[in-house]
Protein backbone atom coordinates (compact mmCIF):
# COMPACT_ATOMS: atom_id res chain seq x y z
CA UNK A 1 0.00 0.00 0.00
CA UNK A 2 1.38 3.40 -0.96
CA UNK A 3 0.53 6.65 0.79
CA UNK A 4 0.58 10.12 -0.74
CA UNK A 5 3.84 10.71 1.13
CA UNK A 6 5.55 7.83 -0.63
CA UNK A 7 8.52 9.03 -2.63
CA UNK A 8 9.22 7.14 -5.83
CA UNK A 9 12.27 7.61 -8.06
CA UNK A 10 11.15 8.39 -11.60
CA UNK A 11 13.24 8.19 -14.74
CA UNK A 12 12.53 11.38 -16.69
CA UNK A 13 13.03 11.38 -20.43
CA UNK A 14 12.06 13.29 -23.52
CA UNK A 15 9.84 11.79 -26.20
CA UNK A 16 7.34 13.20 -28.67
CA UNK A 17 8.41 16.77 -27.80
CA UNK A 18 7.36 16.18 -24.24
CA UNK A 19 8.84 15.36 -20.85
CA UNK A 20 7.71 11.95 -19.68
CA UNK A 21 8.63 9.73 -16.76
CA UNK A 22 8.34 6.11 -15.77
CA UNK A 23 9.02 4.43 -12.45
CA UNK A 24 12.80 4.03 -12.37
CA UNK A 25 12.70 0.65 -10.64
CA UNK A 26 10.77 -0.72 -13.61
CA UNK A 27 13.58 0.10 -16.01
CA UNK A 28 15.80 -2.91 -16.32
CA UNK A 29 18.07 -1.96 -19.17
CA UNK A 30 19.08 0.94 -21.39
CA UNK A 31 20.60 0.61 -24.86
CA UNK A 32 22.19 3.69 -26.38
CA UNK A 33 23.01 4.63 -29.93
CA UNK A 34 21.52 1.71 -31.77
CA UNK A 35 19.36 2.48 -34.74
CA UNK A 36 17.38 -0.71 -34.35
CA UNK A 37 16.46 -2.42 -31.12
CA UNK A 38 19.30 -4.84 -30.63
CA UNK A 39 17.01 -7.60 -29.53
CA UNK A 40 14.07 -6.94 -31.82
CA UNK A 41 14.81 -10.08 -33.79
CA UNK A 42 15.20 -12.11 -30.65
CA UNK A 43 12.21 -10.37 -29.12
CA UNK A 44 9.99 -11.18 -32.04
CA UNK A 45 10.81 -14.80 -31.50
CA UNK A 46 9.52 -14.63 -27.97
CA UNK A 47 5.79 -13.99 -27.84
CA UNK A 48 4.73 -11.01 -25.78
CA UNK A 49 7.74 -8.80 -26.49
CA UNK A 50 6.61 -5.32 -27.38
CA UNK A 51 8.50 -2.41 -28.93
CA UNK A 52 7.25 1.15 -28.76
CA UNK A 53 9.04 4.07 -30.34
CA UNK A 54 7.32 6.73 -28.25
CA UNK A 55 7.97 9.49 -30.80
CA UNK A 56 6.28 7.36 -33.43
CA UNK A 57 3.53 6.20 -31.07
CA UNK A 58 2.45 9.70 -30.08
CA UNK A 59 3.44 11.89 -33.00
CA UNK A 60 4.19 9.67 -35.98
CA UNK A 61 7.88 10.57 -36.33
CA UNK A 62 10.50 7.96 -35.53
CA UNK A 63 13.14 8.64 -32.89
CA UNK A 64 16.82 7.76 -33.06
CA UNK A 65 17.31 7.79 -29.31
CA UNK A 66 18.03 5.05 -26.79
CA UNK A 67 15.81 2.10 -25.95
CA UNK A 68 14.70 1.41 -22.38
CA UNK A 69 13.60 -2.00 -21.27
CA UNK A 70 10.58 -1.72 -19.03
CA UNK A 71 9.46 -4.64 -16.89
CA UNK A 72 6.66 -5.14 -14.40
CA UNK A 73 6.18 -8.67 -13.13
CA UNK A 74 5.90 -10.90 -16.15
CA UNK A 75 5.19 -8.00 -18.50
CA UNK A 76 7.79 -6.08 -20.42
CA UNK A 77 8.35 -3.79 -23.37
CA UNK A 78 11.10 -1.87 -25.13
CA UNK A 79 10.51 1.86 -25.19
CA UNK A 80 12.42 4.15 -27.51
CA UNK A 81 12.81 7.68 -26.22
CA UNK A 82 14.59 10.73 -27.62
CA UNK A 83 16.89 11.16 -24.65
CA UNK A 84 17.09 10.25 -21.02
CA UNK A 85 17.29 13.28 -18.75
CA UNK A 86 17.41 12.38 -15.09
CA UNK A 87 16.20 10.25 -12.23
CA UNK A 88 14.23 12.34 -9.74
CA UNK A 89 12.56 11.38 -6.46
CA UNK A 90 8.90 12.39 -6.63
CA UNK A 91 6.27 12.36 -3.89
CA UNK A 92 3.13 10.58 -5.11
CA UNK A 93 1.08 13.24 -3.34
CA UNK A 94 2.70 15.87 -5.54
CA UNK A 95 1.37 14.33 -8.73
CA UNK A 96 -1.81 15.57 -10.39
CA UNK A 97 -4.15 12.95 -11.88
CA UNK A 98 -4.72 13.39 -15.59
CA UNK A 99 -7.88 15.37 -16.33
CA UNK A 100 -10.96 13.48 -17.51
CA UNK A 101 -10.67 14.93 -20.99
CA UNK A 102 -7.37 13.06 -21.42
CA UNK A 103 -8.08 9.89 -19.43
CA UNK A 104 -10.54 8.49 -21.97
CA UNK A 105 -8.49 9.04 -25.10
CA UNK A 106 -6.82 6.10 -26.86
CA UNK A 107 -3.33 7.56 -26.79
CA UNK A 108 -3.35 9.76 -23.68
CA UNK A 109 -4.85 7.08 -21.44
CA UNK A 110 -1.28 5.81 -21.12
CA UNK A 111 -0.53 8.85 -18.94
CA UNK A 112 -1.44 8.34 -15.30
CA UNK A 113 -0.61 11.74 -13.88
CA UNK A 114 1.39 14.91 -14.34
CA UNK A 115 4.12 16.27 -12.12
CA UNK A 116 6.68 19.04 -11.98
CA UNK A 117 10.44 18.93 -12.44
CA UNK A 118 12.10 22.34 -12.14
CA UNK A 119 8.80 24.06 -13.01
CA UNK A 120 8.46 21.94 -16.14
CA UNK A 121 5.44 19.67 -16.44
CA UNK A 122 6.16 16.00 -17.06
CA UNK A 123 3.75 13.16 -17.78
CA UNK A 124 3.90 9.94 -15.80
CA UNK A 125 3.63 7.15 -18.35
CA UNK A 126 2.32 3.69 -17.61
CA UNK A 127 3.90 1.56 -20.33
CA UNK A 128 1.42 -1.18 -19.49
CA UNK A 129 -1.28 0.98 -21.06
CA UNK A 130 0.43 1.41 -24.40
CA UNK A 131 -1.44 -0.44 -27.11
CA UNK A 132 0.32 -2.23 -29.91
CA UNK B 1 -5.83 44.62 -17.90
CA UNK B 2 -3.67 43.56 -14.97
CA UNK B 3 -4.18 39.95 -13.72
CA UNK B 4 -4.06 41.22 -10.11
CA UNK B 5 -6.89 43.64 -10.84
CA UNK B 6 -8.91 40.81 -12.36
CA UNK B 7 -8.31 38.63 -9.30
CA UNK B 8 -9.48 41.49 -7.07
CA UNK B 9 -12.62 41.88 -9.20
CA UNK B 10 -13.32 38.12 -8.98
CA UNK B 11 -13.01 38.21 -5.19
CA UNK B 12 -15.16 41.33 -5.01
CA UNK B 13 -17.83 39.64 -7.14
CA UNK B 14 -17.76 36.56 -4.88
CA UNK B 15 -18.00 38.65 -1.73
CA UNK B 16 -20.85 40.62 -3.25
CA UNK B 17 -22.89 37.56 -4.15
CA UNK B 18 -23.98 36.98 -0.56
CA UNK B 19 -24.97 40.61 -0.04
CA UNK B 20 -26.62 41.18 -3.39
CA UNK B 21 -30.39 41.63 -3.27
CA UNK B 22 -32.40 39.21 -5.40
CA UNK B 23 -33.62 41.94 -7.75
CA UNK B 24 -30.04 42.92 -8.58
CA UNK B 25 -29.43 41.27 -11.92
CA UNK B 26 -26.11 42.75 -12.93
CA UNK B 27 -23.47 40.13 -13.62
CA UNK B 28 -19.79 40.93 -14.14
CA UNK B 29 -18.11 39.39 -17.14
CA UNK B 30 -14.42 39.14 -17.92
CA UNK B 31 -13.98 40.14 -21.55
CA UNK B 32 -11.05 38.71 -23.47
CA UNK B 33 -9.82 38.69 -27.02
CA UNK B 34 -9.31 35.82 -29.42
CA UNK B 35 -7.76 37.59 -32.35
CA UNK B 36 -9.86 40.70 -32.81
CA UNK B 37 -13.06 39.16 -31.48
CA UNK B 38 -14.19 39.72 -27.92
CA UNK B 39 -15.71 37.04 -25.70
CA UNK B 40 -16.97 37.04 -22.15
CA UNK B 41 -17.23 34.72 -19.16
CA UNK B 42 -19.00 35.45 -15.86
CA UNK B 43 -16.48 36.27 -13.13
CA UNK B 44 -18.22 33.77 -10.84
CA UNK B 45 -16.99 30.97 -13.14
CA UNK B 46 -13.38 32.15 -12.93
CA UNK B 47 -10.63 31.68 -10.40
CA UNK B 48 -7.78 33.79 -11.71
CA UNK B 49 -6.00 35.04 -14.79
CA UNK B 50 -2.28 34.72 -15.44
CA UNK B 51 0.26 34.82 -18.22
CA UNK B 52 1.07 31.40 -19.64
CA UNK B 53 4.69 30.66 -18.91
CA UNK B 54 4.96 26.88 -18.93
CA UNK B 55 2.65 25.18 -21.40
CA UNK B 56 3.43 21.51 -21.97
CA UNK B 57 1.68 20.02 -24.97
CA UNK B 58 0.31 16.52 -24.39
CA UNK B 59 1.01 14.22 -27.34
CA UNK B 60 -2.11 12.52 -28.57
CA UNK B 61 -4.41 14.97 -26.81
CA UNK B 62 -7.76 15.60 -28.46
CA UNK B 63 -8.64 18.71 -30.42
CA UNK B 64 -9.35 21.49 -27.96
CA UNK B 65 -6.70 20.60 -25.39
CA UNK B 66 -3.73 22.97 -25.60
CA UNK B 67 -1.73 21.13 -22.95
CA UNK B 68 -0.86 21.31 -19.28
CA UNK B 69 0.20 24.50 -17.55
CA UNK B 70 2.18 25.00 -14.38
CA UNK B 71 0.37 27.80 -12.58
CA UNK B 72 2.52 28.50 -9.53
CA UNK B 73 2.91 24.82 -8.72
CA UNK B 74 -0.60 23.76 -9.68
CA UNK B 75 -1.02 21.82 -12.91
CA UNK B 76 -3.98 22.99 -14.99
CA UNK B 77 -5.38 21.42 -18.11
CA UNK B 78 -5.31 24.28 -20.63
CA UNK B 79 -8.12 24.25 -23.15
CA UNK B 80 -7.73 25.82 -26.55
CA UNK B 81 -10.95 27.83 -26.60
CA UNK B 82 -10.12 29.11 -30.07
CA UNK B 83 -10.21 25.54 -31.40
CA UNK B 84 -13.28 24.70 -29.34
CA UNK B 85 -15.17 27.59 -30.89
CA UNK B 86 -14.04 26.57 -34.35
CA UNK B 87 -11.91 29.68 -34.87
CA UNK B 88 -8.82 29.48 -37.08
CA UNK B 89 -5.45 29.03 -35.38
CA UNK B 90 -3.44 32.19 -35.14
CA UNK B 91 0.22 32.65 -34.25
CA UNK B 92 0.57 35.31 -31.60
CA UNK B 93 3.73 37.24 -30.90
CA UNK B 94 2.75 37.85 -27.29
CA UNK B 95 2.50 35.33 -24.45
CA UNK B 96 -1.12 34.31 -24.09
CA UNK B 97 -3.13 34.33 -20.88
CA UNK B 98 -4.73 31.45 -19.07
CA UNK B 99 -8.11 32.01 -17.47
CA UNK B 100 -8.43 29.49 -14.62
CA UNK B 101 -11.99 28.18 -14.23
CA UNK B 102 -13.93 27.14 -11.15
CA UNK B 103 -16.64 24.56 -10.77
CA UNK B 104 -15.13 21.68 -12.70
CA UNK B 105 -13.86 18.43 -11.23
CA UNK B 106 -10.43 18.91 -12.78
CA UNK B 107 -8.36 22.09 -12.65
CA UNK B 108 -9.09 23.68 -16.03
CA UNK B 109 -8.18 26.89 -17.77
CA UNK B 110 -8.81 28.57 -21.10
CA UNK B 111 -6.01 29.92 -23.26
CA UNK B 112 -6.90 33.40 -24.53
CA UNK B 113 -4.92 36.00 -26.45
CA UNK B 114 -5.40 39.02 -24.21
CA UNK B 115 -7.72 40.54 -21.64
CA UNK B 116 -10.06 43.35 -22.62
CA UNK B 117 -11.94 44.53 -19.51
CA UNK B 118 -14.62 43.65 -17.02
CA UNK B 119 -18.19 44.56 -17.94
CA UNK B 120 -21.30 44.60 -15.79
CA UNK B 121 -24.24 43.27 -17.75
CA UNK B 122 -27.94 42.90 -17.01
CA UNK B 123 -30.01 40.03 -18.36
CA UNK B 124 -32.01 42.52 -20.41
CA UNK B 125 -28.92 43.62 -22.32
CA UNK B 126 -28.17 40.12 -23.56
CA UNK B 127 -29.28 39.48 -27.11
CA UNK B 128 -29.40 36.36 -29.21
CA UNK B 129 -26.31 35.60 -31.32
CA UNK B 130 -26.43 37.29 -34.73
CA UNK B 131 -28.33 35.42 -37.42
CA UNK B 132 -25.15 35.43 -39.49
CA UNK B 133 -23.53 33.00 -37.05
CA UNK B 134 -23.87 29.32 -37.87
CA UNK B 135 -26.18 27.27 -35.66
CA UNK B 136 -23.15 25.28 -34.46
CA UNK B 137 -21.31 28.44 -33.44
CA UNK B 138 -24.39 30.09 -31.93
CA UNK B 139 -24.94 27.01 -29.74
CA UNK B 140 -21.69 27.78 -27.90
CA UNK B 141 -23.06 31.06 -26.53
CA UNK B 142 -25.77 32.16 -24.14
CA UNK B 143 -26.00 35.40 -26.11
CA UNK B 144 -24.15 38.55 -27.06
CA UNK B 145 -23.79 42.02 -25.59
CA UNK B 146 -22.61 45.20 -27.27
CA UNK B 147 -19.73 46.62 -25.19
CA UNK B 148 -17.07 49.23 -25.88
CA UNK B 149 -14.64 46.55 -27.06
CA UNK B 150 -17.13 45.23 -29.64
CA UNK B 151 -19.82 42.59 -29.81
CA UNK B 152 -19.03 40.34 -26.85
CA UNK B 153 -20.03 36.68 -27.22
CA UNK B 154 -21.02 35.26 -23.85
CA UNK B 155 -19.63 31.74 -23.84
CA UNK B 156 -21.75 28.88 -22.54
CA UNK B 157 -18.96 27.06 -20.72
CA UNK B 158 -20.99 23.98 -19.86
CA UNK B 159 -21.82 23.49 -23.50
CA UNK B 160 -18.35 24.25 -24.86
CA UNK B 161 -16.58 22.06 -22.31
CA UNK B 162 -18.40 18.80 -22.67
CA UNK B 163 -16.60 16.74 -20.04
Amino acid sequence: MTSPDTVVPLLVFEAADCLMAIVASEVGHLEKGLREPFSREAGEKSPGSLFFDLDDYFSGAESDGPWLHWTRGTRGAWLRVRRVIDVVPVSLGGLTPMPAVLRGQTRTRAFLAAGLRNDEVFLLLDPGRLTA
Amino acid sequence: MDPEAILAAIEQQRDGEAEQPAEQERVSYLAFFLGEEVYGLPLEQLREVAHVTHLRRVPGAPHGVAGLVNLRGEILCALDVRAMLGLPAQASTEAPFIVALRGFGDPLGLIVDSIADIYSVTAGEIEAPPATWSAERAACFVGTVRVSAGLMGLIDLARVIRL
